[in-house]
């Protein structure tokens, strides 16, 4: 099972870790040159490192599933790569909305990513007066990187009002604690932030030197306004999803985003989309998706079969203790892969607790179907492969292992139905035989992993009490001079494992997030949507496509026209960015006939030298 | 690492962006517009307005938002 992911961000990163955990070969293709996507800019980050990353990389066409890219930095002799895979997880994020207003194409106006960027990716301020401008919580992050590189912010500008959240309640207490933190560094820096208020006109001759601040109504029509001297504006209107490849395969949208159903797949088998093009609701609803996305698109079964969420925890050691005994069942036959299977049985259940719980289950209806079903328990192999990756039994791949793993786990499923205090005692007797199995460098880790498992399924109680017997026997088992080192890689390889806030969540762990997520997001979008005051704001002059310079004059009295046509007949659009930019702001404004797909129809989805379409590319090296 | 911005030799951190470099020495704007010769430089910082074209090594119309430099770039702004 080949699975490819287009996009480097929490939810592409997200895809690719649950792909490979579910026993596909997969790869990342990726823009940047690290792993992060825009919201970790500057704070790289890594995936399992199964996964092949492409960086650098430009996916500007598709041909079913068949991918072609172009690979480096551009100007710097980009090589081609085509990439067939079975099966597809675009996540390709978004890029700020920037609606025009007079100035906006004024050098000193930047989007609010891009002062994002260059402060946390760059370390550079845009200015050193600085207005922050447009709609969404955005704003909020982009304050405070400015003002870490030294910017002196002189007003955050919400366009919209936020008494909109009181219809639209967030009990989520990670948002309201982030939010927190925003309004504790706006409030040491004395930033004010004013609602209802936006920058509506830059002004100055090359550069911009001043900007009209103006009061909005609630339509976002001017009230009232002033002038501010700044350096730099930084504005940004939302955000748009980059939807081109998703377009170019044919995926339905629905309402400007993908349309999925909740494990991320489109209404074009092989093709899964998770993150901001499925909706706009931040990093962890992205990577929830991306896990779930990309597990459905390796075929786990712990995330396209069902499991009722009291059977976790028996499952879970149901799964640790029926894959200790399918490794240890063949240590004298094998024992490089049997040891493999042993720690890998026991890292599935303990890292990544869903998929291993329900992989267990999935061996319960479908022992036979070895290659996918072990989804979950060849899922946690990452712990077997990854701490022993340098080991003699290195070799012992996660299907492999996961295979002998499932077929008693069908077996041993029943102990879920015991009551949680005795299954407990039953696998940790099961862990401590099979740790004596094994060679000691691996004991700790693997009964580490095991315990952490247990101890996330137990109540608060227990957790401490069995934590510390844990400790206490796992560390009598190894000979000394090995404690502290392997410990240290178990804690190192369990934290690289799990993606930070997706934790041990299972797939209706997952479903949650997601579905919280969601409602965030659908209330982000009812708060802070642009509303239709903004086309007041231009004048006649005013550019709305920068590429071409096309004044929004020429879009006046053209009549209700296709997208085609609009581009066609005003040249919006058909400048250096394709109207990446632009043609969200110019179907508004001129009488254009809905098509939401035709605004992100680009057959060729990134820029591409004329001379590289000579290259022979390299096809699946 | 050594590179040149309009033959004019710098010193730059390993990482940093053609854009960054420019933006980080005050520059607002590097190119003019075909049409109304109006001047541009960053506007979206990641790639997609393709405001910020820059000539690297000789090739024409690089992105500087995206381009990181590595030692003995060219840079020429037009």
């Amino acid at each position: 099972m080949k699975v490819v992911v287009v996009g480097g961000g929490p939810a592409g990163m997200a895809a690719a870790d649950a792909a490979v955990a579910a026993g596909a070969d997969t790869t990342v293709v990726d823009g940047e040159p690290v792993l992060g996507g825009q919201f970790h800019r500057g704070d790289p980050r890594r995936v399992d490192p199964r996964v092949r990353h492409v960086a650098d990389a430009t996916v500007w066409a598709v041909e079913g599933t068949r991918l072609h890219v172009r690979v480096g930095p551009d100007g710097a002799g980009r090589r081609g790569l085509v990439l067939d895979a079975d099966a597809v997880v675009l996540a390709t994020g978004a890029h700020d909305r920037v609606v025009p207003f007079p100035g906006w194409d004024l050098p000193g106006v930047y989007t609010a990513g891009a002062a994002q960027a260059l402060a946390k990716g760059q370390g550079v301020a845009v200015g050193k007066r600085v207005v922050v401008s447009g709609t969404g919580p955005f704003l909020l992050p982009v304050a405070r990187s400015l003002i870490g590189v030294g910017a002196r912010v002189l007003a955050v500008c919400e366009a919209n009002h936020l008494t909109g959240w009181l219809r639209h309640p967030v009990v989520d207490p990670g948002k309201l604690a982030e939010l927190a933190g925003y309004a504790a560094v706006l409030a040491r820096h004395r930033v004010p932030w004013r609602p209802r208020t936006a920058v509506v006109a830059a002004h100055g001759e090359d550069r911009v030197t001043a900007v009209t601040l103006a009061r909005l109504s609630p339509e976002w029509t001017v009230v009232a306004s002033r002038r501010v001297e700044v350096d730099a504006v930084c504005v940004t209107h939302g955000f748009t999803p980059r939807l081109e490849l998703a377009v170019a395969a044919g995926c339905a949208l629905d309402g400007g985003v993908v349309r999925v159903d909740d494990r991320g797949a489109t209404s074009v088998p092989g093709y899964y989309a998770a993150g901001e093009i499925t909706g706009v609701g931040g990093a962890r609803l992205a990577a929830a998706e991306g896990a779930l996305a990309g597990a459905a698109a390796a075929g786990a079964r712990w995330v396209t079969g069902e499991l009722k969420p009291g059977r976790r925890f028996g499952a879970a050691l149901a799964a640790v203790g029926s894959s200790v005994r399918a490794g240890a069942s063949r240590a004298s036959a094998d024992e490089g892969l049997s040891v493999g299977g042993v720690s890998g049985g026991l890292g599935s259940a303990a890292w990544s607790d869903g998929r291993s719980s329900s992989g267990a289950a999935t061996g319960r209806r479908a022992p036979a179907d070895g290659g996918s079903s072990v989804g979950g328990v060849s899922g946690g192999l990452g712990s077997a492969a990854w701490s022993d990756g340098r080991s003699p039994s290195g070799e012992a791949t996660g299907e492999a292992a996961g295979r002998r793993a499932v077929a008693p786990a069908e077996d041993r499923l029943p102990a879920g139905e015991v009551a949680a205090g005795r299954t407990f005692a039953g696998a940790w007797a099961e862990s401590r035989s099979s740790a004596r199995e094994l060679r000691s460098g691996r004991r700790f880790a693997g009964a580490w992993a095991g315990l952490r498992a247990c101890a996330r399924e137990l109540k608060p109680g227990l957790k401490v009490g069995v934590a510390w017997a844990g400790l206490r026997w796992s560390v009598r088992e190894l000979r000394s001079g090995r404690k502290v080192g392997v410990v240290l890689a178990a804690a190192r390889s369990s934290a690289r494992a799990v993606p930070r806030g997706q934790g041990f969540a299972g797939a209706e762990a997952l479903l949650r997030e997601v579905r919280r997520g969601r409602r965030f997001a659908a209330a982000l979008a009812a708060v802070h949507p642009v509303r239709p005051g903004w086309r007041t704001w231009l004048t006649a002059e005013t550019l709305v496509c920068r590429c071409e310079e096309v004044p929004r004059c020429r879009l006046d009295d053209l009549g209700p026209v296709g997208v085609r046509t609009l581009k066609l007949r005003t040249r919006v659009g058909l400048g250096w960015c394709q109207g990446r930019m632009c043609l969200v702001n110019a179907v508004e404004l001129a009488d254009v006939r809905p098509d939401e797909a035709a605004v992100h129809r680009r057959p060729v989805a990134g820029p591409v030298r004329l001379g590289e379409l000579a290259d022979n590319p390299e096809e699946n090296p | 690492m050594r590179v040149t911005v309009d033959g004019v030799p710098l010193s730059v951190r390993s990482g940093q962006t053609a854009a960054a470099v420019l933006v980080a020495r005050g520059q607002v704007s590097w190119r003019t517009t075909r049409h109304g010769g109006r001047p541009r430089g960053v506007f979206c910082g990641i790639g997609v307005c393709f405001d910020c074209l820059v000539r690297v090594n000789g090739v024409p119309d690089v992105r500087a938002c995206r381009r990181v430099l590595v030692d003995g770039d060219e840079v020429v702004t037009s």
